[in-house]
């Protein structure tokens, strides 16, 4: 059960990692260099949309790059 | 070395430049052994420090940039360098040059091990399992671990090296395949090893993220891992196995000059000798290699220049 688990964490894990990890820290890059964002949108909210959706489609493709 | 030097031999091994074609390939290999016997044993007690030392000043990093008293552009190239020089102290522990099991200090050659090798996220047993195979099976396309490196020139590396490391990559897979082919209850202890240290990274670069520390985490660790393992890879497995297309003894290796030198290689232009002679310590590979030259010549090395 827990190797199942671990191996869908894994096989999911460019999307977890677009999520957990690049989404924040885009975030905190926009934050930093005061970039003005349209309507008052939050950084992190745009950080986690690009880093989703760098992550989804690295899930998809099985590249980053 | 317990076998007998033939006069020619003996002779040969007092005046290196001694011509050697009158000895046989058998006189040749006990020539050999002898020189490179002297270069064994002790204590290497550089690497030990450089081990410990760069672990500790990694993990120093940390503290010095989250309390501000290190700038985060400063970190960067900082932790790039120290993970790069993470691998080179366990690599002595895989071929137990600090010391044998059943010896006195065997668990300080363990805790080098394990513990140098915590930047670069690569668990001991993993890094001492594929190494052995690549050892056995240098240049194999299909059984040695390494051959992921094998490239056209170094900008070619660089790109698969990168390409390497993407999520649906052949390369990125391969230490994994090879501790399945080697089904043991050591490859299953490293595949375990290297799960809680992928959980471990992970937990540390998600944890960092939502607490307000993404890019603390990514300079830090992050982005200098990638650094290394292009670093690392390039120096210690593209770079001496080049063209990697052949197999044998004299063959699978070679050395080579770099523009960069000798510290800035990491002691990789003489990285021959270590395949010939894994347990010769690393900082004694050089006078190894100027010492040994004259019979890999002999052989037929790949001596490029060096």
């Amino acid at each position: 059960m827990a190797k199942l688990i671990l191996t869908k964490v894994f096989q999911a894990m460019p999307l977890l990692f677009g999520l957990g990890f690049l989404g924040p820290l885009f975030g905190e890059i926009l934050q930093r260099t005061g970039l003005p964002l349209p309507g008052g949108i939050p950084p992190l909210l745009v950080g986690m949309a690009i880093g989703g959706l760098w992550g989804a489609i690295a899930l998809r493709t099985g590249r980053w790059l | 070395m317990s076998a007998r030097l033939s006069p020619a031999a003996a002779a040969a091994s007092a005046d290196l430049a001694a011509d050697l074609s009158a000895l046989d390939s058998r006189e040749l290999a006990r020539l050999e052994a002898e020189i490179a016997d002297r270069y064994m044993g002790g204590l290497p007690w550089g690497s030990i420090a450089w081990g410990f030392g760069n672990l500790a000043f990694w993990l120093s990093l940390w503290p010095l940039t989250l309390s501000g008293l290190l700038p985060l552009w400063a970190a960067f190239p900082l932790a790039s360098i120290s993970i790069s020089l993470s691998y080179l102290p366990s690599h002595e522990a895989q071929h137990y040059i600090i010391a044998r099991p059943g010896e006195r200090l065997f668990w300080l050659n363990e805790l080098l091990g394990h513990l140098s090798t915590i930047p670069l996220l690569l668990p001991y047993r993993v890094a001492r399992l594929t190494h052995y195979e690549h050892h056995i099976h240098t240049n194999d396309p299909e059984l040695d671990p390494d051959i992921g490196t094998r490239a056209a020139n170094g900008w070619d590396f660089i790109r698969r090296s990168i390409a390497g490391r993407q999520p649906g990559a052949r390369a990125a897979a391969s230490y994994g395949a090879t501790l399945q082919r080697l089904a043991t209850p050591e490859a299953g202890r490293a595949v375990r090893d290297a799960l809680i240290y992928q959980l471990f990274f992970l937990a540390v670069l998600f944890g960092m993220a939502w607490t307000g520390h993404a890019l603390e985490a990514a300079l830090i660790w992050w982005l200098p891992r990638h650094v290394a393992q292009t670093y690392i890879g390039f120096y210690l497995s593209w770079a001496p196995h080049h063209p990697a297309n052949e197999a044998g003894r004299y063959r699978n290796t070679r050395a080579f000059r770099s523009h960069l030198g000798n510290i800035l290689t990491m002691g990789m232009q003489y990285h021959i000798v270590h395949h010939l002679h894994p347990r010769i310590p690393l900082m004694r590979t050089p006078a190894a290699y100027w010492a040994l030259r004259p019979i890999l010549a002999a052989r037929g090395c790949d001596l490029e220049r060096l």
